[in-house]
This record gives C-alpha cells, structure tokens and sequence, in this order.
C-alpha cells in the first residue's frame, strides 16, 4: 500500500540555524534507512524553507497573500511518500522518526486511495 | 493493544528487520541455516515479551542481541560437547565448533551482509523455484505459508523446498560473499532472474486470489529496489528496476472488473501510474548512464518505456521498438523476441512486413507448438484480407492454447474470417 507520512511541527521544534543543520542531517539518515529498505518513493523536507504565499479561497474569491510568513505550531514540517506492506509497517516507521529532543511533533498516516 | 494488533506490530519489525538479522547471523556462523533458527528464536522471544513490554525503541538492535545470545548458547554448548568427547579421548578437529566472534559484528557490515545473503539465496546450487522460495523467505521475511499461497503450492512442499534449499547451500559449503571477477556477472544474472521470476510470477498470475499474487510483484519491486542501493553500479539492476516500475505502472488499467485481462493497447491510460512511470524512467535512465552495451533488462525497460511514453496506442512509436526487438534479438536469441519484433514491424509498416519476418520464423521448430504463432500470423492475415488463410491460423491457434476462454475467442475470430471470405 501506499501512503503519505506528513510531519507536523509542535512545541519547541528547532528554529535555530544550528538546530536545524543537526535535524536536517538526522532525517537525512532515516531518509537514507527508508530507501534502504526500498520503502522510500518520494520525500521532501519543507520546515526550513519559507512560506512563500499563501491563497485563500472563500468560494469564488481568491486573496492572495505574498511574503515570507512566520511558521506556526502545526506547520507542515515534511513528507514521505511511502510503498509499504502494511498500516502497522508505516506505524512502526514513523515511531523511528528522529525527533529533535524536546520537541513535540506529529507523524500523521494516510493511506492514497486505489494505491495498492 | 489488543493481542491482534501487538502481533501485527511485531510482524511489521520483523519484515524490516529479518533480512538485515539473518545476513549478519549468517557472517557469523557461516551456515545460513542456523542464522535462520537464531533470528526465529529471536522472533519468538519478541513475540512473547514485546506484547507486555512494548516494542523496544531500537527492535533491530534488540532482535539483534537477542539472537547473538541464543548463537553464543549454541556455540558453547557445542564446545562443552567436544571438550567432554576429548576428554573421552575422541580426536576433533579444534576449529570446528569454536564460538565465533561475535562482538566484531557492527552495523556496517551489514548492508553488505544483505547483499551477501542475496547472492547465496539465489545461488546457482539451488533450482530456481528454491531460489525464489528462499529470496522471499530470507530476504523478504515471508513465512513459508505466504510463499505457498503465493506460488499456490502446499505449504508443506514449500517447507521442504526451504529446508532442502538450506541443507544443499551447507552440504556445499557455499562461501558467505560477493562473487568477484567474472563470476559476478553470471551470478549477479542468477540473482534478476529471481527476483524477474517472482515478479511474473504475479504479474502474469492467471489462477488465484489476486492479492496474493500481487503481493509477489510488491515484493519483487521492493528487492529491486533495495539491490539498487546495494549494488548502485549495476546498469542491469537498474534495467530490471526499471522494468518491474514501469510494469507495475499499469496496474491498475491492465484487468477489468471480472478480473480479466485488458490487452496493452485497450488499456485506459489515464489509470497508469505515473509516480511509477517517472520511477521507472529515472531507474532506465541510471541504467544508460552506467554504460555498457544495454543488457536484457534494459533493452525491454527500453520497450516498456517507449510504451509508457505514448499517452494513447496511436501515438506508439512502432519502429523504435522494433529496433528494441532487433537487438533483444542479438542479446537473447529467442523466438518469442522474434515474434514480438515481427508485430512491432507490422505495427510500424504494415501487415506485409511483419508476416514476412513471421513466415520465416513459422518453419523454427521451437514455436511450432506456440499459440501465438498462429494467432498473430491470423491476424496480420486478416488485415491483409486473406480471410480464409486467416481463419486457418486461428483455428490451429485454438487448438494450442489450454485456456478455454481463449480458444472460444480463437474460435470466433476464425469464424467470422470464414464468413467473410465466403461472402467475396
């Protein structure tokens, strides 16, 4: 089967420059361990980069808000887009996630539709 | 947890881990046999600790110990068995059951070690078929009932087919390593043909449950995909990479709902599965960038690719893959790539230029008892309005397949010829 893992950020997930080389080095490594075991179809590491626009919706309007914003709780830190056997094999990658220490994050699951 | 979920949480490690446990295991003791029984106990001691405990933060490394300690209880009850026969005065050799160093074992190695325990799964001593049932057992972490209902053979055959496997890889003191020198490119060849073998194996599965069998191609694509990392230098492991990711690609488009099967050109390709198509382009092109002259992997991910490019049939280009074909030809002498090449030259410039190439082809003995010779000759006959020919080809077609299905539509494609060439 086939799924998305999306990290979520929480409290006290790195921000600084030095914190984020270490992170950027640790997932780069599950990274590596994830291809390894020809799990790994497609991933991207987006936290460190900034948010360039974004575009609200509200039926037929559109606003479109242009700049760099600041990252709140609950940003989309990163995703991996997994070939796996099992919802319990993606479970058990996720819990391997390298989590910075002291940070809370969020490993969120979902399986693509009418991907085997 | 419930008991259900915790055992599906251990099988989850298990699949992950169990390749890299018993390559390093078998380092270790040189007898892939006993670093399976190692890694199983381990897998036992999990399965009736974990459910209390919890799984371990680091599984790998706890599966890990866990089996060293059952291998160094082994080996030192051996040596107590022969200090004691020494001491009865029965001579033995010294170097046969001392306790191997297992501290030396670090993680390094064992990526290389997964490698190593390829190459011996797939070692030439053994048939293909225990080839292909000890890859998925050892490599893939299958249970033997999976490889049996995959492979839709009794679980009991399958069980010996391993067990026989293992003892003939001992009895033959089949050396832990990678082949170097000019050894490595046959057994490299040994090892796709494997893993090429269980990918057919479901992909082209006419009988069974199909999840069973797709499981198999699930399998195969992931061990490619791993032997890629493995070996990266390989143009060949990248061919059949390519290969497998372009294939699977159509998964979703090549049956219908009765689970029948769509041919290549009726397929809906807006059901085609292009993460897998961009893979499968990506893995062609490492493969050319590698270099060599392209192998048989390559040159039919080079066909599939040409396939995979063309957004409807019609767009299709015919002449280059029958440039494919020409030189798959040189590669793999084979009738069927024969054949093949003669549809896409049909394809490319008309019936005339394949039923040419064909006619050539009917006298070799070795399709003679091939349906498809007749039934393509038929129908490149029945574009050129030779009806009654036609109708010839199909009805001899009919009678050399097994299929029922397909000898009913052989038949009725034979009929109507006959009817058109009564009404000329």
């Amino acid at each position: 089967m086939r799924c998305v893992a999306i990290l979520r950020t929480g409290a006290g997930f790195p921000s600084q420059a030095a914190e984020e080389t270490q992170l950027t080095s640790s997932i780069r490594q599950y990274d590596d361990a994830l291809t390894k075991a020809g799990v790994l179809l497609a991933a991207e590491q987006l936290h460190f980069g900034p948010i360039e626009a974004i575009v609200r919706c509200s039926g037929e309007l559109r606003v479109v808000l242009d700049g760099d914003f600041p990252k709140g709780v609950e940003s989309i830190a990163a995703f991996w887009l997994w070939q796996v056997r099992s919802k319990e094999e993606a479970v058990e990658w996720a819990r391997r996630f390298p989590n910075p220490p002291d940070a809370e994050t969020v490993m969120e699951i979902r399986t693509v539709p009418g991907k085997r | 947890m419930t008991p259900n979920d915790s055992y599906l949480a251990i099988d989850a490690v298990w699949r992950i881990e169990s390749a890299k446990l018993v390559a390093a295991l078998t380092r270790m003791t040189q007898d892939v046999g006993l670093a399976e029984d190692f890694a199983q106990e381990a897998l036992v001691a999990a399965l009736q600790q974990w459910p209390d405990s919890g799984i371990p933060p680091k599984p790998g490394a706890w599966l890990m110990a866990t089996a060293k300690h059952r291998a160094v209880d082994y080996f030192r009850r051996g040596q107590m068995l022969e200090r004691k026969h020494q001491e009865l005065g029965q001579k033995r050799e010294e170097s046969e059951s001392t306790v191997p160093d297992f501290e030396s074992a670090m993680d390094d190695y064992i990526e290389d070690d997964v490698l190593r325990l390829i190459f011996i799964a797939c070692h030439p001593v053994l048939s293909i078929d225990s080839q292909a049932a000890l890859t998925l057992r050892l490599l893939c972490g299958l249970t033997t009932e999976e490889i049996a209902r995959a492979f839709l053979a009794g679980e009991a055959t399958i069980a010996q087919r391993i067990v026989r496997a293992k003892k003939t890889l001992s009895d033959s003191k089949v050396p832990f390593e990678v082949p170097r020198g000019p050894e490595f490119a046959t057994r490299l060849n040994s090892v796709l043909q494997v893993i090429y073998l269980i990918f057919n194996e479901g992909y082209t599965a006419t009988s069974g449950p199909n999840l069973t069998r797709d499981a198999l191609c699930e399998e195969a694509l992931r061990l490619g995909r791993v032997l890629a990392t493995l070996a990266p230098e390989e143009p060949e492991v990248f061919g059949l990479v390519s290969l497998m990711e372009i294939h699977s690609s159509r998964r979703a488009a090549r049956v219908n709902e009765a689970g029948e099967p769509i041919l290549l050109l009726e397929q809906d390709r807006t059901k085609w599965d292009d993460l897998l198509i961009q893979r499968g382009f990506a893995a062609l092109k490492r493969a050319k960038e590698l270099g060599g002259t392209a192998g048989f992997y390559q040159l039919q991910a080079e066909i599939a690719s040409c396939h995979a490019r063309a957004r409807t049939g019609t767009e299709t280009d015919w002449a280059r893959i029958a440039d494919f074909y020409a030189t798959l030809a040189a590669v793999m002498p084979s009738p069927v790539v024969q054949l093949n090449r003669a549809v896409a030259i049909s394809m490319a410039s008309g019936p005339g230029a394949g039923l040419k190439l064909i006619d050539q082809l009917a006298l070799r003995t070795a399709l003679q008892n091939y349906h498809l010779l007749p039934s393509v000759r038929g129908d490149l006959l029945e574009k050129l309005g030779r009806h009654a020919e036609a109708a010839d080809e199909f009805e001899r077609a009919a009678t050399l397949t097994s299929n029922i299905r397909e000898s009913q539509f052989l038949l009725n494609r034979a009929a109507i010829c006959q009817q058109l060439s009564k009404n000329l």
